[in-house]
């Protein structure tokens, strides 16, 4: 009886210290890590929208659920971070569309598709056949990274949908 | 000199991940490029050295019958620790290696080290070991992403993890004869194999050389 009060002590008391030292670092590195979560959308923002002077989050209704944020570029348009379903993971994009509608920003942030071929999503020539297009305008997959790309074209169109309820 | 050329072979011959293949799954995850390795190689540096101190401190008042639950505990902060300075500090770190961070945690060199050799000794020379085997697993987890990253790419590349400064970028085979397999699983597996056999051939040569003398 005594050994098994002393495993169980002593086994709570490291658990404790455990969990104190983690509280310490949680403590000093949570801001941190919040500060860098908006400072990356933030730079992704401003690269799309460079004339908005503010950027704030907004609430929107998403019936596709692939549309995870949405924010706005004060005066000038929106943009939508979206999250598909790609080949063998997710992928996360950013797309901003203008008052006029017109798809202003592509930016992917997170794939981790096969390298050379989903991974092609990613590249510049698929961000500039996108840029430019107007929200009625179908966009165009690539070859060789079909499941990929379609995904990032239905996230794009649930945007759209978005957008369109925005405006 | 004697004495580092005689350190070289006990890399090579206690190495963890290719003389006691300790630690491969995420040996042969990350090593897609020599940024992961070196991200990944110093995270279980400092998580070993750090918890070989630790268990080593405890290892007289640590009841035999709980010490791998007690053990699990340290290391398990320890990475969790990390975790949360490499999300802070080191973002590119982070995006790179993602769940592989949290997955130090049931690292075998970690435990091993820490029921093989910090509990049954001192602080100081538990340290070393710590050291001595981290720095032997990123030695080897380096070797297997620069000739991965080479053949895959072409190049090889290093950058800041801190400030995303690019240190050094040196292309050196053409594009047009890059083997882009070697990024992918099958590539980590033929790279780890081809340097493991090595690995042993250098052993086995030693021993031979021990029993003819």
């Amino acid at each position: 009886m005594k050994k098994i009060i002393h495993l169980t002590v002593f086994l709570a008391i490291i658990s404790a210290l455990a969990g104190a030292t983690l509280a310490f670092v949680n403590n000093m590195t949570s801001p941190i890590i919040e500060e860098r979560k908006i400072a990356a959308v933030k730079t992704t923002l401003e690269a799309i929208f460079p004339t908005a002077s503010e950027y704030k989050e907004i609430s929107f209704v998403d019936a596709s659920g692939t549309v995870k944020n949405a924010y706005e570029a004060v005066g000038v348009g929106y943009a939508f971070n979206v999250t598909v379903q790609g080949y063998k993971d997710v992928i996360t994009f950013i797309v901003g569309i203008d008052g006029s509608g017109k798809i202003v920003g592509f930016k992917v942030n997170y794939v981790n598709d096969t390298p050379g071929l989903g991974s092609k999503v990613a590249d510049p020539e698929f961000a500039n056949s996108i840029i430019g297009k107007n929200v009625g305008d179908k966009v165009d997959t690539i070859s060789g990274s079909t499941v990929s790309s379609a995904a990032i074209v239905k996230g794009i169109d649930a945007a759209k949908a978005v957008y369109q309820s925005l405006k | 000199m004697k004495s580092l050329l005689n350190y070289g072979m006990s890399l090579l011959k206690e190495n963890p991940v290719f003389g006691l293949y300790l630690g491969l799954c995420s040996s042969l995850a990350i090593t897609t490029n020599l940024n992961n390795a070196v991200g990944m190689g110093i995270s279980v540096l400092l998580v070993l050295t750090v918890s070989n101190i630790v268990i080593s401190l405890i290892r007289k008042i640590t009841p035999n019958e709980i010490r791998i639950p007690v053990y699990i505990v340290v290391i398990a902060t320890l990475v969790k620790a990390v975790e949360l300075l490499i999300k802070a500090y080191a973002p590119a770190i982070d995006a790179a290696l993602g769940v592989f961070i949290p997955l130090i945690v049931v690292n075998c060199i970690i435990l091993g080290r820490a029921e093989a050799f910090a509990s049954k000794n001192g602080v100081v020379a538990s340290a070393l070991d710590g050291l001595n085997m981290g720095l032997s697993y990123t030695l080897s987890i380096i070797a297997l992403s620069l000739i991965r990253q080479l053949l895959a790419t072409g190049a090889l590349n290093m950058i800041n993890p801190f400030n995303d400064a690019v240190i050094f970028d040196i292309a050196i085979i053409p594009a047009e004869f890059t083997i882009p397999m070697f990024s992918s699983p099958i590539g980590a597996f033929l790279t780890f194999a081809l340097l493991a056999a090595g690995v042993a051939a250098i052993n086995n040569r030693d021993q031979k050389k021990v029993k003819g003398a």
